[in-house]
């Protein structure tokens, strides 16, 4: 393995674990609410740019800022959820579909009224040489946390989702909304802290997305149609299959234009194409059979 | 300002053909395709390359792009068609993002980001007909009124009806016998042969095409206008798309400073698409329907 592989291989890792935390909050939220978030693109600008605000403009530590736009978007997630998708609920999915879709446009153009259309920028990009298995791979420090936090963070969000009683209540909503409801469960609190959890996760990637690239309004966009397509390469409301798809992703892009099998002009493609070749295989998606009843 | 209104006009006219189109595969078959906007782009591009590389007329044009985009259908429904609901809205997503990119980057045929230039204006019996002129006032709305009444026959046929059920109760549909695959197979296909002559339309209005003819914005406002209509109803279609123009030209007559009118609109779509949603989840126009239900 030469070094240009273990270097596609790292940034491969880096863009899987950010699609990864998107996809999280995508797979989770259509898992008990049953529809597709197409807004969902847009908490992950969100993060980028309220991390910005309290980063570059009010000058406070990285921590500190990062832990306030969480709950920035926490909050968002909240207020989205009771505001727009709670009235909408028990209508046909498609309804909150094409709801999304109006969310998704009216906050990007509200992005580019408040910052315009210039391209702004948190990080001054210094780059480390890190070395794994003797190899010299580039590495900035936010890509290390990015890494990092996000494996823990999917290995929290498994063990919360197998163990703990809020887990278990959001796994009972998902697999049937009204039983749970004769058994005195509320949608209304699920869908809370889906929302919470699912807008709270798209904003830390939305803070590395921003050392990884410029802010713009549209950055999110790119960012969530790659999440849709990993969230169905693993089966819609799979949390693992979810995982599993962004890193296949994450790689695939990496590698396939790094080491020029693809033109890089084709590189916007590739996670779709891959999506609809696994479609037309095993349309359930990686992990269709064992988590069919999740949600139907 | 006259030449302002005309343009307009002509504009609305082909967003009536594609959103008529996009009706019946989406809003009257209930398939949620957002790649919709590919078959007009591959008509457009078909047009525009027919005529500038094999000097084919605006006429011709409008039949051969017809059938590359209902042929590229029929491959694309044997691909996406057995995937149902919030896989298909996905899967046609990716399609459309796909479309964008080859588009782009297969330079020998579409000319990539510089685009085809130099189509030919429509020509009828030996006479140019030019953008300005009012004759293409009465060609291009002509032939979107021809294309509508034969949309109106088929949403009324039998197979109208068979498409109606299919969004309705599809095991029930299937029940009685009916054979869905077939049914949802040339619902597309006949809407991407009218999406593609409104492309042919396009690309001799503006004679001149390039990849952002595949966009996402694209594909968002076809799906506000007939879902600001009625999914599903006829003239719901037309009148969603006449209101979705109109309401997109407000900000500029408002006097916002230029460089957030395109923001402004999204804003007024945005608010559009979420308050018919909550209002009205059938559509604005659902009143002037008969209550069957």
């Amino acid at each position: 393995m030469s070094e240009l592989v273990a270097q596609l291989i790292w940034n491969g890792l880096v863009t899987g674990a950010l699609i990864a935390l998107v996809a999280l909050g995508l797979t989770l939220i259509y898992g008990v609410a049953g529809f597709i978030q197409f807004a969902h693109g847009e908490m992950v600008a969100l993060g980028a740019y309220a991390f910005m605000i309290f980063h570059k403009l009010l000058h406070w530590e990285i921590l500190p800022a990062a832990l306030a736009a969480v709950t920035v978007g926490v909050v968002v997630g909240l207020i989205i959820e009771k505001l727009f998708f709670r009235p909408v609920r028990e209508h046909d999915p498609m309804i909150p579909l094409v709801l999304s879709i109006g969310l998704s446009i009216g906050l990007q153009a509200l992005i580019l009224i408040f910052f315009g259309p210039n391209i702004l920028t948190i990080s001054d990009r210094s780059f480390h040489s890190l070395s794994i298995f003797g190899k010299k791979i580039l590495a900035t420090p936010s890509q290390i946390w990015a890494i990092f936090l996000s494996f823990v963070l999917m290995g929290g969000l498994i063990l919360f989702l197998k163990k703990t009683k809020i887990g278990k209540y959001l796994r009972a909503v998902a697999s049937n909304r009204s039983v749970a409801e004769v058994f005195g469960m509320s949608t209304d609190h699920a869908m809370q802290w889906i929302f919470g959890i699912g807008v709270g996760l798209a904003v830390i990637a939305g803070i590395f997305l921003g050392f990884e690239q410029n802010l713009e309004p549209l950055m999110g966009v790119h960012m969530s149609v790659k999440a849709f397509s990993a969230v169905v390469l693993g089966a819609v409301g799979s949390v693992r299959g979810a995982i599993l798809g962004a890193f296949l992703i994450g790689l695939a892009e990496s590698l396939l234009v790094g080491l020029s099998i693809i033109p890089s002009g084709f590189s916007a493609a590739i996670p779709f194409v891959i999506l609809i070749g696994m479609l037309l295989v095993r349309p359930e998606g990686l992990f269709g059979r064992r988590f069919e009843n999740l949600r139907r | 300002m006259l030449s302002y209104l005309f343009s307009l006009l002509i504009i609305t006219a082909i967003w009536v053909l594609l959103v008529q189109s996009y009706n019946l595969s989406f809003g009257l078959t209930g398939l949620f395709n957002l790649g919709h906007i590919i078959f007009y782009g591959i008509g457009a591009y078909t047009a525009g390359i027919l005529n500038t590389r094999y000097g084919f007329g605006f006429f011709e044009n409008l039949l051969f792009s017809a059938l590359v985009a209902g042929t590229f259908a029929a491959f694309f429904g044997l691909l996406t068609l057995r995937l149902s609901g919030h896989y298909l809205a996905i899967a046609t997503l990716g399609a459309a993002m796909i479309a964008t990119v080859v588009a782009t980057n297969w330079v020998s045929l579409t000319n990539g980001p510089l685009g085809i230039r130099g189509i030919d204006e429509p020509e009828l019996f030996g006479q140019v007909i030019q953008a300005d002129s009012f004759g293409f006032l009465l060609l291009i709305p002509g032939v979107v009124v021809v294309c509508n009444i034969l949309l109106f026959r088929i949403f009324h046929s039998p197979f109208g009806r068979i498409l109606r059920s299919i969004k309705d109760d599809e095991t029930a549909s299937r029940a009685v016998g009916k054979n869905i695959f077939e049914a949802k197979m040339w619902s597309l296909v006949l809407s991407a042969a009218f999406a593609g002559i409104a492309g042919t339309l396009y690309a001799h209005y503006r004679l001149f095409l390039d990849p952002s003819i595949f966009a996402i914005p694209e594909i968002i406002l076809i799906i506000l206008m007939v879902v600001v209509g009625g999914r599903g109803n006829f003239w719901g279609a037309i009148l969603g798309t006449i209101l979705v123009v109109i309401i997109g030209e407000v900000p500029r007559f408002i006097g916002f400073p230029n460089n957030i009118v395109g923001a402004t609109r999204n804003i007024l779509f945005s608010a559009l698409l979420i308050g018919t949603m909550f209002l009205r989840p059938n559509g604005l126009f659902t009143f002037f329907q008969k209550r069957t239900e």
